[in-house]
């Protein structure tokens, strides 16, 4: 039986708004994101080294941030390939030409509220990626030693449909209630508070990726209907079980290896890359990085995604900054730097290609 | 006329010796007894028989002088007329008397012995008599030849073959039971069942070959000229018998292999994972390299690692994961897999079955075989591949290690 010894399970909303990018932006601006130059200035204030605190940028204290930080402060090879220059992020950023965004650490502590079922060690940890034109707040959490699927696919669900969570030991909460919470303090400290009029996304990104187990692997051919309804659950945790086939929902991600696979439905993900699986090397390290990169990819595409879809059509409705966003947006859902399979499933659908045909069509 | 006078008078004179002689003992010394004059004739009823066979042959003997005879018997003279290795038997016992001027008739029976050669005999019958040579009683004997032909069973059938086509398989014959048997026990070797044998054109020559070189070997070894005699039910019965047997000791002796090596090597349905391996892996055809073949067995299509039977019969295999069982750790399953394999390509097959064996290594299915787009939650399907038809195949590990 296939034992799993690490498992990272991400999950992210998807906050937009347009608060700063109105033809008649607010004169307050916790931090500058409002135009290019004042991004630009921004992402120049902040320090390299990650200690740059909420504080340190504003001069109050914040409602929930702690540090804020570049997304992008670690060279890596999403980064390099989002922007195409192997230098990155060492000379020429250009945050708001790339549609680079920040991110901030919270103040608050979250805990993963283990209902007894789970006999595992589960590791939150909150992050929030912030845009010019809205946030996403993203959980990371890491599950070690022994599990099985049926017990990872238990696990996905009750984070969705039960209070799983607690911010600094206060009372349980569920996974849709901790993103309020985190959403409540990023509005105070980044946008307008109650007048950001801020819209999200009714569905999250959610990303599973095996990193580590033993004893062998599930054949897909192989699983029983209940193995593979416990799969599915992994990509639609939530409501009704899916009702297609299953193959349907499995994306190969090899030609020839049948065990690298992408389970897929709306924006959520279950890898399984057997090449990756074998303990020697660095394989885990890339792993974790391939399951980093879908994550911040898929984020980064919704957020540009939902940009254009909640803007207006018309050219003359749109402010010039936000204008080059939608320009900037489309360029990087058009040619994306970086691609892999589960970001090709998303550019593929039809909120995607209808956003791009929406700024080719600006009138 | 003086002549016709002179002649009449003579003959008139020595009529009157003669009487006068028969009359009254003459005073001069006895004159030498002439012999009985006696005819013999012997008439077969048929003159071709097969061995056992009987042929009646009338006997007529006929006494033509005026003394009485006392005829005895008529039998066979010869070499080969008595005994044990008699080849024709037949003797007429008579013990009467003929009368002068006077003919007697008898059958005669004549039997051609297991022994008769199958050629013409010109046989002699002995008539043996008695009669009174003065005061002495004699035996004389008359011969008669009788000709009797022996053939062989089916002679006269065989006389309707083409020409020389009949001697041909007659020559044949030791051998064509041999490539019967032969090919009976082959076929059914090869699952072909018990099928009806031939003997077809393309055998003509290597029987022809077998033929000769058995002639030789019986012409050495028998040290005999006569070949076989098949005209015996019994040594016909035992050259066939020897002859179907062996025909099939090599087939044979390759069917008792084959199920040896079908016992030790022959993949069954429902096959363990153990046995599996071990049979994939280890069989003395067990390819370097496995390939995934996609195939027909009728109209269904079928898909599954290509494996070969004992018999070359085609069956198709699961791809399998290696893995470590729980009853081992890391550290061991690092070093087997160091030992066993390069990559996936296996190392030491051997190895690696026995640890699979002690359960140190554990199987399961990684690519099942496909029966269309059902899978075939079996390592190897056997019975429901048989006549499988291979239109396409790819190089696939049989197992390949995972952690």
């Amino acid at each position: 039986m296939t034992t799993l010894t690490e498992t990272m399970v991400d999950v992210a909303d998807c906050h937009t708004t347009l608060y700063y990018l109105s033809k008649t932006p607010p004169a307050h601006a916790p931090l500058s994101l409002a135009n290019r130059d004042d991004y630009e200035a921004l992402h120049q204030l902040i320090r390299g080294d990650g200690t740059t605190g909420y504080v340190d940028l504003t001069g109050t204290a914040a409602e929930i941030i702690d540090r804020v930080v570049h997304s992008y402060r670690k060279k890596s090879k999403y980064w390099t390939r989002f922007v195409g220059d192997d230098s990155f992020p060492q000379f020429s950023v250009k945050p708001w030409e790339r549609v680079l965004p920040l991110q901030a650490s919270l103040k608050s502590r979250v805990e993963f509220v283990n209902n007894g079922t789970f006999n595992f060690k589960v590791s939150p940890l909150p992050t929030v990626v912030i845009y010019p034109f809205g946030w996403s707040t993203w959980l990371s959490l890491r599950l070690t030693s022994a599990h099985t699927l049926s017990d990872l696919s238990r696990f996905v669900q009750y984070i969705f449909n039960a209070k799983a969570f607690k911010i600094n030991g206060g009372q349980a909460l569920s996974l849709r209630e901790y993103f309020t919470a985190v959403a409540d303090g990023i509005r105070a400290d980044v946008f307008g508070d109650k007048d950001t009029d801020d819209s999200s996304s009714p569905q999250f990104v959610l990303v599973t990726t095996v990193i580590a187990k033993h004893g062998g692997s599930p054949p897909l051919k192989l699983l029983t209907p209940d193995e593979q309804l416990e799969m599915l659950r992994l990509v639609k945790p939530e409501g009704p079980p899916p009702k297609k086939d299953f193959e349907s929902y499995v994306k190969p991600a090899s030609s020839k290896d049948p065990l690298q696979f992408v389970v897929v439905n709306d924006l959520s993900r279950f890898i399984w890359l057997e090449n990756l699986l074998k303990g020697v090397g660095q394989n885990r390290v890339w792993l974790g990085c391939h399951h980093h990169n879908t994550m911040r990819s898929l984020v980064h595409a919704l957020q540009l995604q939902r940009l254009i879809t909640l803007s207006s059509g018309d050219k003359r409705q749109l402010s010039q900054p936000l204008l080059e966003l939608l320009q900037a947006g489309k360029e990087r859902l058009s040619t994306p730097g970086y691609r892999n399979l589960s970001l090709q499933v998303f550019l593929e659908s039809p909120e995607v290609k209808a956003a791009i045909e929406k700024v080719n069509n600006l009138k | 006329m003086l002549l016709i006078a002179i002649g009449v008078a003579g003959w008139s004179s020595a009529g009157f010796a003669a009487s006068g002689s028969r009359g009254a003992p003459s005073p001069s010394p006895s004159p030498t007894p002439s012999p009985p004059a006696i005819e013999f004739l012997a008439v077969p009823n048929h003159e071709i028989l097969n061995r056992t066979e009987q042929a009646e042959v009338s006997v007529l003997i006929s006494n033509k002088s005026d003394k009485p005879v006392q005829v005895l018997d008529v039998s066979l003279a010869g070499k080969n007329t008595t005994g044990q290795d008699a080849h024709f038997t037949g003797n007429l016992a008579i013990n009467s008397e003929l009368k002068p001027f006077t003919s007697a008739s008898r059958n005669l029976t004549i039997t051609a012995t297991e022994k008769a050669p199958f050629t013409q005999t010109k046989l002699l019958l002995l008539l043996r008599y008695s009669w009174n040579a003065g005061n002495e009683r004699v035996t004389s004997m008359q011969t008669a030849t009788v000709p009797i032909t022996v053939q062989r069973p089916f002679e006269e059938e065989a006389k309707g073959f083409p020409g020389g086509t009949a001697a041909f398989l007659y020559f044949l014959l030791p051998v064509i039971p041999a490539l019967l048997s032969y090919q009976l026990i082959e076929r059914y070797r090869k699952g072909e069942g018990w099928s009806l044998p031939t003997f077809s054109a393309e055998h003509i020559v290597p029987a022809f070959f077998l033929s000769i070189i058995l002639s030789f070997v019986i012409l050495y070894v028998a040290r005999t000229k006569n070949g076989f005699d098949y005209s015996s039910p019994r040594l016909f019965a035992l050259v066939l018998a020897v002859s179907a047997g062996a025909g099939a000791v090599v087939p044979f002796v390759r069917l008792l292999h084959d199920r040896w090596l079908s016992r030790t090597w022959g993949f069954k349905d429902n096959e363990c994972e153990t046995e599996y391996l071990r049979k994939a892996l280890l069989s003395p055809w067990s390819p370097a390299e496995f390939s995934w073949a996609t195939g027909k067995v009728g109209k269904i299509t079928w898909q599954g690692i290509l494996l070969e039977q004992p018999g070359g019969a085609k069956v198709l295999g699961a791809a399998v994961q290696i893995t470590r069982s729980e009853t081992v750790d890391d550290a061991f399953w690092e070093n087997a897999q160091k030992e066993l394999f390069d990559g996936e390509v296996i190392r030491n097959r051997q190895r690696l079955v026995e640890m699979v064996a002690s359960r140190q290594l554990k199987v399961v299915l990684n690519e099942p075989i496909m029966e269309g787009k059902r899978v075939v939650k079996a390592y190897v399907v056997v019975g429901q591949v048989k006549g499988f038809q291979q239109t396409n195949s790819d190089v696939k590990n049989l197992l390949r290690p995972l952690t």
